[in-house]
């Protein structure tokens, strides 16, 4: 290659308890409101933990005809809406074959048609299933949605690495675009889980969040000492990844640059996350981005609320960023948008741009009785304003042990 | 015994019904005559209309259904499967 390859981003749109247009999630984030509620469900009652992050997107109010998303799972029709959305925004030359990509990650899929698929054989005593439930069921089904309907011809590829999916799908498109196999991606992730027997497995583990007898809102606490787990959520993100020259050369409007990724893996446990495995996975990101460490300002942390994962992700933060840890800031905007599962990596990613764009951190709330072990600044309850921004990290961890750390660069 | 005898008519109803709501077929021109390779269904699509069939009828249709040429045949069948059962 005769030079070096640059990756920006150009374009965004999501589906999320906190709205449906990267601007609705930015002016709830940066004033601290929650998307967190009671869980709106037919099974509620049966319910241990009865609080949800749910996007309000009835797919009907978003596309113009039922055939569009009526063979789709859930999981399709939010990363697909996100998808136009986002290449509305980056406002890309769409009338002819390219051979961009889709880079999806997902959690688990189209797990809502296949509860709907065994209660319709196993409850309602049926014996035919409907002909497109393959098709909505399969891990890819999002990716594939999306590739059509853009008529994309280059890859097309669905990550499955639980909780920091999308962040892996982010960053293996930045790798992609930059080696120069492909000039633009659609990049981003989707999870819709909030289905009865998908959330009593999550509640079988112990690691959801109680709910704030004050406020329902206020139930999950990244940090906080007083913490008791995380929210589930559901939405999708999608973001255009595009490589520099190609975007400047059509006088694209550029958000931010990917300037770092790394993933490692988190191998002493399926589900209890290591300060060495976290720590890796920064620094696999650090190398990439041939940065110093005090050039990070902020951490968009994976700050699920949990027991474990806020103590490790601090103690990991600490292990990479040494002293700089207490200048820089760390927030967990899961607070307000819960935990989307295989889509949280690219709505964080997501915020994080716009982190970059507004000068401004967004806060962790709920954070009213600090934990001593979390001893970093996590921009508590308010967001704070930052001057000379330039460098920010999203980190993702997840089950399993995959994790992924991204850098962005704000535009100059 | 079932002592709805379901008729050929009726049939050809609910099939018209089908193609219009489900399928966005404009019916106006619609003839049972009508070859499905031209009515602009892909064989995904087709597959839907089996399985609503199936579902209103509680009947199952063969695995390969290839020598259905016209939307007479499916109704045909239809019929046939339900006297079976």
């Amino acid at each position: 290659m005769s030079h070096r390859r640059r990756v920006v981003i150009t374009g965004m749109g999501v589906v999320s308890p906190l709205g449906n247009t990267p601007e609705a999630v930015a002016q709830n984030i940066f004033s601290g409101k929650s998307g967190i509620q009671r869980f709106e469900g037919a099974f509620v009652d049966k319910l241990i933990c009865k609080v949800a992050a749910q996007a309000k997107f009835n797919p009907a109010d978003y596309f113009a005809k039922k055939s569009d998303y009526a063979i789709l799972d859930r999981i399709g029709q939010m990363a697909l809406y996100a998808s136009i959305e986002a290449t509305k925004d980056a406002n890309l030359p769409l009338n002819q074959q390219h051979s961009a990509g889709v880079y999806i990650g997902t959690g688990m899929g189209g797990i809502l048609s296949i509860e709907e698929g065994y209660e319709t054989l196993f409850k309602k005593g049926e014996n035919r299933l409907k002909p497109y439930t393959v098709l909505m069921c399969m891990y890819n089904s999002a990716a594939s949605a999306i590739a059509t309907h853009f008529e994309f011809s280059g890859p097309n590829l669905t990550f499955s690495t639980a909780c920091s999916s999308s962040a892996i799908a982010i960053g293996q498109a930045y790798k992609d675009i930059k080696l120069g196999d492909i000039d633009y991606a659609l990049a981003g992730g989707t999870d819709a889980i909030l289905a009865y027997a998908s959330i009593k497995s999550w509640e079988s583990i112990r690691t959801l969040a109680e709910e704030d007898p004050d406020d329902v809102s206020a139930s999950c606490k990244p940090f906080s000492a007083d913490r008791s787990g995380l929210v589930i959520g559901e939405g999708a993100a999608m973001l255009v990844l595009e490589e520099f020259e190609h975007a400047q050369s059509r006088g694209a409007h550029i958000y931010a640059e990917i300037v770092g990724y790394g993933t490692a893996n988190d191998f002493r446990h399926v589900a209890i996350p290591s300060v060495e495995g976290q720590a890796a996975t920064m620094q696999a990101a650090m190398k990439n981005s041939g940065l110093a460490p005090d050039a990070i300002q902020y951490i968009n942390a994976h700050g699920t609320g949990t027991k474990f994962n806020d103590e490790t992700e601090t103690e990991a933060i600490k292990q990479i960023f040494g002293k700089h840890a207490y200048q820089l800031a760390v927030s967990s905007t899961k607070s307000m948008h819960g935990h989307l599962m295989g889509a949280a990596g690219a709505l964080e990613a997501m915020i994080t741009v716009q982190s970059l764009l507004r000068n401004e951190l967004p806060p962790t709330i709920n954070l009213n009785n600090p934990d001593p072990k979390c001893d970093l600044n996590y921009v508590p309850n308010q967001s704070q304003k930052i001057e000379n921004y330039q460098y920010a990290m999203s980190n993702s961890f997840a089950f399993g042990g995959t994790g992924a750390s991204l850098i962005f660069k704000q535009v100059d | 015994m079932d002592t709805v005898i379901t008729t050929k008519d009726e049939i050809t109803k609910f099939l018209t019904h089908l193609l219009k709501t489900e399928k966005q077929i404009d019916i106006s021109n619609l003839d049972m005559s009508n070859q499905l390779a031209d009515l602009n269904i892909d064989s995904f699509g087709f597959l839907e209309v089996i399985f609503s069939i199936e579902h209103q009828y509680n009947i199952s249709f063969p695995k390969n259904y290839e020598h259905l040429k016209t939307l007479q045949d499916v109704v045909d069948t239809t019929y046939s499967l339900i006297s079976e059962k």
